[in-house]
């Protein structure tokens, strides 16, 4: 009996496989990269090979995993999946930024999960609406995309923020000190950060379709989708990575404004600079 | 004669950084009604640190201050750097016409209703005048935009000045209409100031109590000139 709409791709009905030793070939462009990294003496060899290596053992060592849980289906199986994700996610944001402060794992692990739970309940009760709804078919591609994408925007804007507060200092002083919440004064560096956050899925969508044909849609068509229902989920997918980058962003924002700054409205200036305060 | 009551008083205040290093230690200082406090020392010394604990900008490691007798801990930060406002060093304007940086301090909405009024007097005191207020802030010389940053300031009308070095970068006539100004703001509006220098010229014409800062602690002088003379300023 047919599953509705992608599942009919996503069993690779239609897809021409690829033999090992096809795939094999792949390995060409990988010396195309160490070719130009010793040309231009990057000295990114090593990083080449063990990168390559490790994205080539870690898919194919997931795509025998997601067999099994495609397989058995379960929700107790599914969801410390889904936990795993997030805590990784949240590592590997902090470890992004520079000089991370105590409590910053928590507020990573905080947004990340709010924002990704948010959309995915979303995206499937309301608009895809599986009969199953912990289905792994669906729910682990769609939260590692989403997920991801929060994680990588909450990393830009924290990056950002703390630069821009560090930069705008004199100017958060001076709000500050004409009787300015700390909320207020940092509505600039926010501003900018979430700008940042933002811009590259902004981007990314002006050009979709155009330039760039996503993965998961490309993915689809390739092993059997018809394109209209692959452009479908595309549209649901960029659009809810969108929001997820926004809320992560904005969620981790706000609770790093409480770390930034004191219930009384003082900035921590060993936290922003090197640990001097004033003159 | 000044009235004996302090408006802002520190009290054995001191103040560390979080790696121990001592900046502040149990100072003891009183600001009293249109009094006008100079404080001398080197740069290094805590002097911006000072003020910043005034208006609670930063807070005391030990110690007290007192804002008309009442711990400023019992005050709102918020409405405490209202009554007492902080003019940092290096003035800060933000992009955009002065009359919009002038209305910084007022949030949407809450606009005083004799802004007009506030705004044309700030302007005549710090000797500038209401043309200046569709200039850019990046159009400004270095002495204007002192004096706009003061006017900003003085506009949500403080009981206590605090100011920090407000002459540094500015030439002899900028620092001329600075000091005119200031001590117009004394007489009229009764406002008390805690000022932070290191040249002896400016602090002679402007303060009626100097003080030298020196290892965390001050002391008080009868005038300037020792200062200079005995502590190396």
């Amino acid at each position: 009996m047919p599953r509705i709409g992608i599942c009919k791709g996503w069993v690779m009905n239609n897809a021409i496989d690829i033999p090992w030793f096809q795939l094999g070939l792949c390995s060409v462009f990988v010396m195309m990269l160490i070719v130009i990294s010793l040309y231009e003496s990057l000295r990114l060899e090593k990083t080449i090979l063990i990168g390559s290596f490790r994205a080539a053992v870690q898919l194919i060592l997931v795509g025998f995993l997601i067999k099994i849980i495609f397989d058995y289906k379960q929700w107790y199986v599914v969801m410390p999946i889904l936990f795993v994700m997030i805590v990784v996610a949240s590592q590997t944001l902090i470890k992004w930024l520079k000089n991370p402060v105590k409590g910053m794992y928590r507020y990573a692990l905080i947004s990340v999960s709010l924002a990704s739970t948010f959309s995915l309940f979303f995206v499937f009760s309301l608009v895809v609406r599986i009969p199953v709804w912990y289905d792994p078919q669906y729910l682990i591609p769609v939260a590692g995309m989403i997920i991801a994408n929060g994680m990588n925007g909450a990393a830009l804007a924290g990056e950002r923020y703390k630069s821009e507060i560090e930069i705008r200092l004199p100017e958060i002083e001076m709000l500050l000190s004409l009787g300015h919440d700390s909320r207020t004064a940092s509505r600039k560096p926010r501003q900018q950060a979430l700008n940042a956050s933002l811009i590259p899925t902004l981007n990314s969508m002006m050009v979709m379709g155009i330039v760039h044909l996503p993965g998961m849609m490309t993915g689809q068509i390739i092993a059997g989708s018809t394109p209209v229902t692959a452009v479908k989920y595309q549209i649901v997918i960029i659009l809810s990575i969108a929001a997820t980058v926004a809320i992560a962003s904005w969620v981790f924002l706000s609770l790093l404004e409480k770390k930034y700054f004191t219930p009384h409205h003082q900035i921590r200036y060993e936290l922003i600079t090197s640990g001097k305060r004033g003159e | 004669m000044y009235n004996e009551q302090p408006l802002l008083e520190f009290r054995d205040v001191s103040f560390r950084y979080n790696n121990g290093e001592d900046v502040l230690h149990k100072l003891s200082l009183a600001v009293r009604e249109k009094e006008s406090v100079v404080i001398l020392g080197q740069s290094g010394y805590g002097k911006s640190t000072l003020l910043k604990l005034g208006s609670r900008l930063l807070e005391a490691s030990d110690g007290t201050i007192l804002y008309k007798g009442i711990n400023i801990h019992a005050i709102s930060p918020l409405v405490l750097r209202k009554e007492i406002a902080y003019l940092s060093q290096t003035p800060c304007l933000l992009e955009g016409s002065v009359e919009s940086n002038l209305l910084l301090p007022f949030r949407k909405n809450e606009f005083p209703h004799d802004l007009r009024e506030r705004i044309s007097n700030i302007l005549m005191l710090v000797g500038l005048n209401e043309s200046f207020l569709l200039r850019r802030s990046h159009e400004l010389s270095v002495g204007e935009k002192q004096r706009i940053a003061l006017a900003r300031t003085l506009i949500n009308r403080p009981s206590v000045l605090l100011l920090d070095e407000p002459n540094t970068a500015l030439d002899e006539e900028n620092i001329r209409i600075l000091i005119h100004s200031l001590k117009h703001i004394i007489q009229r509006d009764a406002i008390s100031m805690l000022v932070v220098t290191h040249q002896l010229d400016f602090a002679k014409k402007l303060g009626n109590r100097f003080l030298v800062l020196k290892k965390g602690r001050v002391k008080e002088i009868e005038c300037p000139e020792s200062a200079f003379a005995k502590d190396g300023l």
